[in-house]
């Protein structure tokens, strides 16, 4: 296992975000967590990132706690959150450049590994291009780009294809899975559960903080059935936990 | 290398902005150049004056230092061009009953030209009133000089005699002391004559026996011629042969030898008669008597001489204490001219302004100081304020939170960005002084930029503090103008600081842009030594790491808040 969560819980203030978590990762799998909005998805991620610390449980990273090797951690992940956190005034290279040192990387390095990225991304020609005057697809790519520099890994996705039409969605997650083959294991969370379904091997599914099913897609197909899509079967598995919450 | 690459990276995205590159650079640069025109073109000679002489005389005093004066029948018209801004000053001369009145009208709309035509106006009238003071003084001094020199010769008159008179007393003492003696030895005197007096009276009562002594003494003296005449009888008589020749000699020789008495006591009994005739008693008697009475008549004078002389030493004692209360006064008065003297000799002293620190009275000089650590405080505070506010506002921010560098590799980045900007503005700043104003910055150039950097580094933590710690834009803006504003309130800029008190002046020490002022001032003006600077420098660096912490904790907790926000 790459990640491990084993009973994580997390609050603020007297609101609980992650009740009792636990599931598990494999290295090199593209895992999605799927919820409704509030259910605690980017907490997981955040609490991957070392930026949120956990109230309770543990996170192991490569069998070792992630509260004990943060910088460790942070070296062997890449984020690519929601909305652009790259610098404007710069171009693609710059940004690239700049958070690679960041990171550690060595110039050399940097611009092999920005050529490797680049051509990945279909970002050719635009590496000079400010990021103020890039499209949002662009962009995105740009992101995910300079999220890869350090090679790491795990890459982190906050709602990668928020604000996208489907065209580019549809052309991101190949980015994503082109990503995916060089071993890079991703962390992914959408409300697009159909994106989910056809690009992720692993999936969990979180409702009011607590995991209620954590499987591999043709795990959920057989339990269910292969007639369901996932996201009838999101929505039954929520019914019940309700219901069963209810009672 | 990190920290150079965050550095580089926040140099670039700031020169991006044209406008900021712009406000950063560009506006010191125009502010400065400005400035420095309008302060070269103002000179107190400027100031037109308006004068008024109701006696239609000369001048009393005179104003020769405006050089563009204007003259006026009645106060009325002059006032109403100060009114009308044509004049700033009016001065009414007049003299009455032997008094010279100076009345100065001054535009007081504008305290700056109020405050120097007060300073410029008292300064010539006390020149004029001092120099009359000293006049006086010296006046006084020379009588007080000769007073003190009279009274010096008395004294020393009154001194002579009564050391005289004190010599004289000695010596009627000793007069006295003799006459006590002599009196003493002639009372023993007359006791012993007294006491001889039963003598000399029996003395005088034999002497009235006398004759019978004299006739005894004939008496005596036949019956000793009768026994020699029976001597010499018996000598014949016995001659031999009634006795033999042996016998006859032998009593011969002594019959002789017995003659030979009876002869020498003959003599005896003449020269006693003799004697005793030419001795009278009554003489003696009469002279005992006499100096009886003489030395009761010299007793009775050296008593009186003695109280004569008792009279005369009181008299002198008295005449010697009243001298010495002459001496005693002359003194306290001696003294009091002493006193006089010294204080009108210490009044003598030259009353004279004089500048502790030469240097050019120039006005762009004089407050080019001013302009620099204005805009150097300005500058680093709002510069490094805003610049944090844009880092921290930025998406980025939490990217760069994110990855492995150390969060003080970030912190010492964006202080050396703003330390940049600060350092470009000053390289500005240096050449427009020296080439526009002709400002000597090459001479204690290492100095300069060192106050330089510490002070704008103070500015550019304390921009920072507030960058990080506020994260509202706006709001931060108005700390950092807050604390700009309150830089130039507690400093020497509105109140001189030696007219604070303790507390106020604490802080006003305390405060940076004074001290930048200060030293900058010190440095082009003055040229101090870096031992002088020693001390502000050792209260900066004190601020400079103080600063720095509270800036870094800042940074820390502004971490804190992003996360948590993100979360």
């Amino acid at each position: 296992m790459l990640i491990e969560f084993h009973h994580v819980k997390k609050s603020y203030g007297r609101k609980t975000i992650l009740s009792d978590v636990t599931f598990g990762i494999e290295t090199g799998e593209i895992f999605g967590i799927i919820g409704k909005s509030g259910s605690g998805k980017t907490t997981i991620l955040k609490i991957l990132n070392g930026i949120c610390p956990i109230d309770y449980g543990r996170v192991l990273f490569k069998g070792v706690n992630i509260s004990k090797e943060l910088r460790e951690l942070r070296k062997e992940t890449g984020f690519a959150a929601q909305k652009n956190t790259l610098f404007e005034e710069l171009s693609i290279y710059e940004n690239s450049f700049y958070f690679a040192k960041l990171y550690g990387i060595k110039r050399r390095d940097i611009k092999r590994k920005f050529q490797e990225l680049i051509n990945l991304f279909n970002l050719k020609g635009f590496e000079n291009y400010l990021i103020k005057n890039l499209s949002g697809g662009m962009i995105k790519r740009a992101n995910l780009l300079v999220s890869l520099m350090h090679s790491p890994s795990l890459l982190i996705l906050d709602e990668p294809t928020v604000g996208l039409d489907p065209f580019l969605r549809k052309n991101l997650w190949s980015y994503i899975r082109q990503i995916n083959s060089f071993g890079v294991t991703i962390l992914v969370t959408s409300h697009l559960i159909e994106e989910i379904e056809k690009n992720c091997d692993s999936v969990a599914i979180l409702n009011n903080g607590t995991i209620v099913a954590s499987l591999k897609i043709e795990e959920y197909k057989q339990k269910y059935g292969d007639s369901l899509s996932l996201e009838e079967i999101f929505k039954g598995i929520l019914e019940n936990h309700e219901n069963i919450n209810y009672i | 290398m990190r920290t150079l690459t965050i550095f580089k990276n926040n140099l670039k995205t700031v020169s991006r902005n044209w406008l900021y590159f712009l406000i950063l650079i560009v506006c010191p640069f125009i502010l400065i150049t400005l400035s420095g025109i309008m302060l070269n073109s103002a000179k107190f000679e400027n100031v037109k004056v308006g004068m008024v002489n109701l006696n239609k005389n000369n001048s009393l005093i005179g104003f020769d230092f405006f050089k563009d004066s204007y003259y006026y029948s009645s106060l009325k018209d002059c006032i109403r061009d100060i009114s009308s801004s044509k004049i700033s000053i009016c001065i009414q001369q007049e003299e009455i009953e032997e008094k010279y009145i100076i009345n100065v009208y001054i535009d007081n709309r504008k305290s700056v030209l109020e405050y120097y035509v007060k300073q410029f106006i008292l300064k010539k009238f006390a020149e004029q009133k001092i120099s009359f003071f000293e006049e006086s003084l010296k006046e006084i001094n020379k009588q007080i000089t000769l007073f003190s020199y009279s009274i010096k010769n008395y004294k020393t008159e009154l001194n002579n005699t009564y050391y005289e008179l004190d010599l004289q007393e000695r010596k009627l003492i000793e007069y006295k002391e003799n006459i006590t003696n002599i009196k003493q030895n002639i009372q023993e005197i007359y006791s012993l004559l007294k006491r001889i007096e039963p003598t000399i009276q029996k003395i005088n009562e034999t002497d009235n026996n006398s004759s019978s002594f004299s006739e005894k003494l004939e008496s005596f003296k036949e019956k000793k011629d009768h026994l020699e005449n029976n001597l010499v009888t018996l000598k014949e008589y016995l001659k031999p042969p009634r006795l033999q020749e042996s016998e006859y000699n032998y009593i011969k020789i002594i019959i002789d030898e017995n003659l030979n008495n009876l002869n020498q006591m003959g003599n005896d009994l003449d020269n006693l008669n003799k004697t005793y005739s030419n001795i009278s008693s009554k003489y003696f008697v009469n002279l005992y008597y006499k100096n009886l009475q003489n030395i009761e008549q010299m007793n009775a004078l050296m008593n009186s001489l003695e109280n004569e002389l008792n009279t005369s030493i009181i008299k002198t004692k008295e005449t010697k204490t009243k001298i010495r209360g002459f001496i005693l006064t002359l003194e306290e008065k001696e003294k009091e001219l002493n006193k006089l003297t010294n204080k009108t000799e210490k009044k003598d002293t030259l009353l004279e302004f004089k500048d502790t620190f030469q240097y050019s009275s120039d006005i762009v000089t004089f407050y080019f100081p001013l302009l620099v650590a204005i805009i150097v405080t300005f500058t680093s505070l709002i510069l490094s304020n805003t610049f944090i506010i844009k880092q921290t506002q930025q998406n980025s921010y939490l990217r760069e939170i994110l990855t492995p560098t150390r969060s003080f590799s970030f912190f010492i980045a964006s202080y050396f960005t703003s330390l940049f900007f600060i350092f470009l503005q000053t390289l500005t700043i240096l050449l427009i002084g020296y080439y526009l104003f002709d400002l000597a910055f090459f001479e204690n150039l290492k100095m300069f930029l060192l106050i330089i950097f510490i002070c704008s580094s103070i500015f550019i933590f304390i921009g920072m503090i507030f960058g990080y710690a506020v994260r509202n834009q706006n709001l931060s803006i108005l700390f950092s103008i807050l604390v700009l504003i309150l830089c130039v309130t507690f400093s020497d800029l509105l109140t001189p600081t030696s007219l604070t008190g303790p507390i106020v002046r604490f802080f006003v020490n305390l405060n940076p842009f004074t001290t930048l002022y200060t030293l900058i001032f010190d440095i082009l003006l003055i040229k101090s030594e870096f031992d002088v600077l020693a001390v502000h420098l050792k209260r900066l660096s004190a601020l400079f790491f103080l600063s720095f912490i509270i800036a870094y904790i800042a940074k820390k907790i502004s971490i804190k808040k992003v996360l948590k926000e993100t979360a």
